[in-house]
């Protein structure tokens, strides 16, 4: 498949929201993790229920603020929102969130057409995922 | 009577973007990926998002 913009909660990351609902503390990790990536049009990747992991992960990931919000009914959104500050040139062109800081499962998988950052720039994303 | 069992999954993923200039400019990048359940509102958006590109 080439690459494309797209998004979406992946096939472990449906796991992790069933897993979430077991025990007052859930034995699953949170996945609010965000990292982002260079690789995906190199890799001629669109994101993909199937995808595990960045196609080049750059910068280290950040552990996103997460809350609750209302998209059409009320705390209807799972959203976390984070700042990766770039150490180089970097062109992202992927992102995703995670239930750890390194290694890890997927949740939300997403390529979309490059930013370009410069050294000390910063990319704030925020992820959300509507349950409806 | 009949039976009904209500089904909810994710319905909507949505990925928006801010850069934020080493200078502190910011630039807003908005809604950069995209996904609804509903394949015409994943079409509307594609559409939309094309239109702003060469307008």
């Amino acid at each position: 498949m080439p690459f494309g913009t797209n998004t979406c909660v992946t096939t472990i990351g449906k796991a992790i929201a069933a897993k979430r609902h077991i025990g007052a503390t859930p034995a699953q990790a949170e996945p609010n993790y965000i990292g982002i990536g260079t690789g995906a049009t190199t890799a001629a990747r669109t994101a993909a229920v199937g995808d595990t992991a960045l196609s080049t992960a750059a910068e280290s990931r950040v552990a996103g603020t997460s809350s609750n919000v209302t998209t059409t009914t009320t705390n209807d959104t799972y959203q976390t929102v984070g700042t990766i500050t770039a150490s180089a040139i970097r062109a992202v062109d992927e992102a995703g969130t995670f239930d750890a800081v390194t290694a890890g499962q997927m949740d939300i998988s997403a390529t979309f057409p490059v930013v370009n950052l410069a050294s000390g720039d910063s990319l704030q994303l925020t992820m959300k995922k509507v349950f409806a | 009577m009949s039976i009904h069992t209500a089904t909810t999954g994710v319905g909507q993923v949505t990925v928006e973007a801010k850069v934020i200039r080493a200078d502190g400019r910011v630039d807003d990048l908005g809604t950069i990926a995209y996904w609804h359940r509903n394949p015409f509102k994943r079409l509307a958006w594609r559409i939309r998002r094309l239109l702003a590109r060469t307008s």
